[in-house]
């Protein structure tokens, strides 16, 4: 049986769900050991380390940084007690709450701030572009850090505060040991990933499961919980995640009541899940865009008069409906950011390119003034992201009947995410990109990511939102990036992918995002 | 037989260093770069490439090959996984006990079933009792493991609630617990052994019953089961090992679908989950274990044969 129609057969047959009667909210309770099925085990718990998905959603139960984001995605502190912008937007000093400890008993000093700042600095390529004018950093007290730049800087408070590849802080002393013989930083594993979040690491069995216990000695922030901010209290005993990595087990599991709550869920699976009274589900953002990036380095691609004929090709609306069985699964939005996102979400900019509509005559006579002459054009994709395959699948043949000779190159994922480093091997690969909390936090905006947007304009426009620290002008300048960007057409994107959030009613608490933060949920069983 | 078996074993080495070097030239030529895929979609390229050269990725194949099987024949240390954060022994051996287990109870279940089914065909050939064993034997042999695993799961897990549906409890922590979780995967992997067993079975029961020696027992009066399971039999399973060799072997590749779709954290899982993350050193240690696994195997079938059929010998 093909694998495609023996998988709609299991989720049709899965719907003989166990039914539990779902109850009134109840006050939250301490207790309880909650099962998290996940899709992987993670690569690494390191987030200075690591960008994976995966280990996000597990080490943000275990690590904090200086600030976070609340539910209007505005910054706010998280282990920094105060902060304030100085000079111009020159100096950034950050002050800690006092009483704040290590999951090793350890007090976090200035010290470990400063270690980890620096570790930071040096794993992060995204941070050293966003702070190369820093003069000095330095931890003047026990309880202050501050940050020197020559220049004013707006980036650097987001880039602290948004979830990718976040600043954690570890103690001191597991950055000294974790250190080569230069002086490089390694990855911290094991017993020695050691934060300060509201649970702690117990064990990790790779690939059997990753045990989180409460910390006893979490310091609680005094506001009332906001997002991911304020308030974190761990009700639960213990979290456990369990890597399955088959799609149709995980919602097995999770309707048999042997998980809590699965992880990365199919979105075919949404309706089965949706009519079982005993799991509560729902579609929920922000999303990352279903795209296809081109090579801009390498290939007709460079010039954007290809790029904006290709665009004219496809039709989003059939490329996205073409990707997913329910449209409730994709947002077709010409906005960079979900409007989840708040201050950074704008919906009517970029609409008449985006929302153009199909044009293939113009396409033809676009692609005729350019100097592509139907050169094969590589298109490398995979199927182990259903939506990145089928994307690509109705995109391209969309940009055939406008002249594109395109090819579709499919392979795993590890193929594509290894391929799209070399320009010689591609002209558009697939994948999915995510607005990260910033406008400077994208990194497909960068020149070094692969498809390479190194374009003077967007280059200029990226400089501006660095050094521009009032908040109205930043927002104006994000404006102006997502202009260039209908534009420019760096890359193919066709709308919004969401996400099935789906866990058994015993789960109180749970906040609706595509991230997981599981501090503040509680079991009632 | 002694002679024999140290043979047998000196002539491994060579079919070993044969598998090490091709996969290890395989897991390199096919595309896809581990590091990549440990530092996630928002890595730079820069940050790709300082970790590749932290892992010595960035040497020279024919270096990265010597280092290590120099470390390997030398120290028998087949390196450090990318991804676990042990070493590669390491995390086959913890690896060991599931799968063992899994293709045990699978094999177990392989041969009493298909041994059970392929005689009651013989005897009764050419009925309906004989037809509906073969429809059966089919039916195991044909349904993907993947699927009858789910639909497994559906029955037994999420309806009934009998059993859990994925997962595994290493036996220190229980054997009723181990059992439990291993009794759907055991059963998927079981089956479909279970058919061509019982097919071969029947095909060499029927062959020797129809014997001189069999007939001469019959008419000299001794019972129909004594005939059937003390005199046919043990000639009868003679051609079954060999298929019951093949079987357990293509058991222990079962386990790569059956462990991933049950999420047990067993050898076949890790081999597929090394390969889609390009965890070389893994891949290389994984191989490198079946085939020697498939070395004991044969050797182990091999010195049954003389032990079954006296006039195999070997010395």
């Amino acid at each position: 049986m093909p694998r495609p129609l023996a998988c709609a057969v299991c989720i049709a047959i899965l719907t003989f769900g166990a039914l539990a009667p779902g109850g009134a909210q109840p006050s939250p309770q301490r207790g309880g050991v909650m099962r998290v099925a996940t899709n992987a085990d993670p690569p690494g718990l390191d987030l200075m380390w690591q960008t994976s998905t995966i280990s996000l959603n597990i080490s943000q139960q275990v690590f904090e940084t200086l600030l976070t984001l609340d539910a209007q995605k505005r910054i706010a502190p998280e282990l920094a007690e105060s902060y304030a912008v100085s000079n111009g937007g020159k100096t950034f000093t950050f002050k800690f709450r006092p009483g704040v400890k290590f999951h090793n008993g350890a007090e976090m000093t200035s010290a470990d701030v400063l270690g980890s700042f620096q570790r930071w600095l040096a794993l992060s390529s995204r941070a050293r572009q966003i702070l190369k004018d820093m003069t000095s950093a330095t931890a003047p007290d026990k309880s202050t850090f501050v940050v020197e730049l020559s220049q004013p800087n707006g980036a650097f408070l987001p880039a602290l505060a948004i979830p990718n590849q976040r600043m954690v802080v570890f103690p001191k002393s597991v950055l000294d040991k974790n250190r080569d013989s230069s002086g490089k930083p390694l990855e911290v594993k094991g017993t020695d990933l050691i934060g300060t979040g509201p649970y702690r690491l117990a064990e990790w069995k790779p690939d059997q499961y990753v045990r989180l216990v409460r910390f006893a000695g979490y310091a609680s922030r005094p506001e009332p919980s906001n997002y991911m901010a304020g308030a974190r209290h761990a009700y639960l005993d213990e979290i456990r995640f369990v890597p399955v990595p088959d799609d149709l087990t995980r919602v097995a599991g999770l309707i048999s009541g042997e998980y809590d709550l699965a992880l990365s869920l199919p979105g075919s699976a949404y309706d089965q899940l949706k009519a079982n009274p005993a799991i509560a589900a729902q579609i929920v953002g922000p999303g990352s865009a279903a795209v296809g990036v081109f090579n801009k380095k390498r290939g007709p691609f460079v010039d954007v008069q290809v790029r904006r004929a290709a665009w004219l090709a496809v039709d989003p609306q059939k490329v996205m409906a073409g990707a997913f069985d329910n449209a409730l699964l994709y947002r077709l939005t010409p906005a960079l950011a979900g409007k989840e996102w708040g201050v950074w979400a704008f919906p009517n900019v970029g609409t008449d390119v985006y929302a153009h509509g199909r044009d293939v005559a113009k396409a033809r006579d676009l692609l005729r003034e350019t100097t592509y002459k139907g050169e094969p054009l590589r298109w490398i994709t995979t199927r182990d992201y259903a939506y990145m395959y089928r994307s690509a699948l109705v995109a391209s043949d969309e940009m055939k009947e406008a002249g594109f000779n395109v090819r579709l190159v499919v392979s795993d994922w590890a193929t594509v995410i290894s391929d799209r480093n070399n320009p010689d091997r591609y002209e558009i690969f697939s994948t999915g990109i995510g607005f990260e909390g910033d406008p400077t936090s994208t990194a497909a905006f960068t020149p070094g990511w692969p498809g390479w947007y190194d374009s003077p304009r967007n280059n200029k426009n990226y400089e501006a939102l660095v050094a521009t620290v009032e908040p109205a002008k930043r927002r104006e300048l994000a404006k102006d990036q997502q202009r260039l960007f209908w534009d420019e057409i760096p890359y193919l994107r066709f709308g919004e992918v969401l996400t099935l959030l789906a866990y058994r009613r015993s789960i109180q608490g749970m906040y609706p995002d595509n991230s997981y933060y599981l501090w503040n949920v509680w079991l009632t069983k | 037989m002694a002679r024999y078996i140290g043979r047998r074993v000196f002539g491994a080495v060579p079919l070993v260093l044969i598998v090490a070097t091709l996969v290890f030239v395989l897991a390199r030529i096919v595309p896809g770069d581990p590091v990549a895929l440990l530092l996630g979609d928002q890595a730079s390229t820069e940050d790709i490439a300082r970790i590749r050269a932290q892992l010595g990725l960035d040497r020279p194949l024919p270096v990265q090959y010597a280092l290590w099987l120099s470390r390997a024949v030398l120290h028998l240390d087949m390196g450090q996984s990318f991804y676990l954060k042990r070493s590669v022994v390491q995390a086959i051996v913890q690896r060991i006990e599931p799968t063992f287990l899994l293709a045990a109870l699978g094999a177990a279940l392989a041969i009493a079933i298909g041994v059970s089914l392929g005689i009651l065909a013989a005897v009764h050939r050419n009925t309906v009792v004989d037809g509906a064993v073969m429809m059966m034997a089919l039916a195991g042999l044909s349904v993907p493991s993947f699927l009858f695993g789910l639909i497994l799961i559906l029955v037994f897990a999420v309806h009934f609630h009998v059993f859990p549906s994925s997962g595994y409890v290493p036996v220190q922590d229980g054997w009723t617990a181990t059992l439990r979780y291993l009794a759907l995967p055991a059963v998927t992997i079981g089956v479909g052994g279970a058919g061509i067993i019982a097919r071969i079975t029947r095909s060499s029961m029927l062959d020797v019953l129809r014997a001189p020696y069999v007939q001469t027992a019959r008419s000299k009066g001794l019972p129909g089961r004594g005939v059937v399971l003390k005199h046919a039999l043990r000639n009868a399973l003679i051609p079954t090992m060999t298929v019951i060799s093949l079987t357990i072997a293509s058991l222990v590749a079962g386990t790569l679908v059956v462990e991933t779709v049950f999420a047990i954290p067993g050898s076949g899982r890790l081999v597929v989950q090394s390969v889609a993350r390009r965890d070389y050193p893994v891949i290389q240690g994984a191989v490198m274990f079946v085939a020697l696994l498939y070395v004991l195997v044969n050797l182990i079938m091999d010195v049954l044969y003389a032990y079954l059929d006296p006039r195999v010998r070997y010395d």
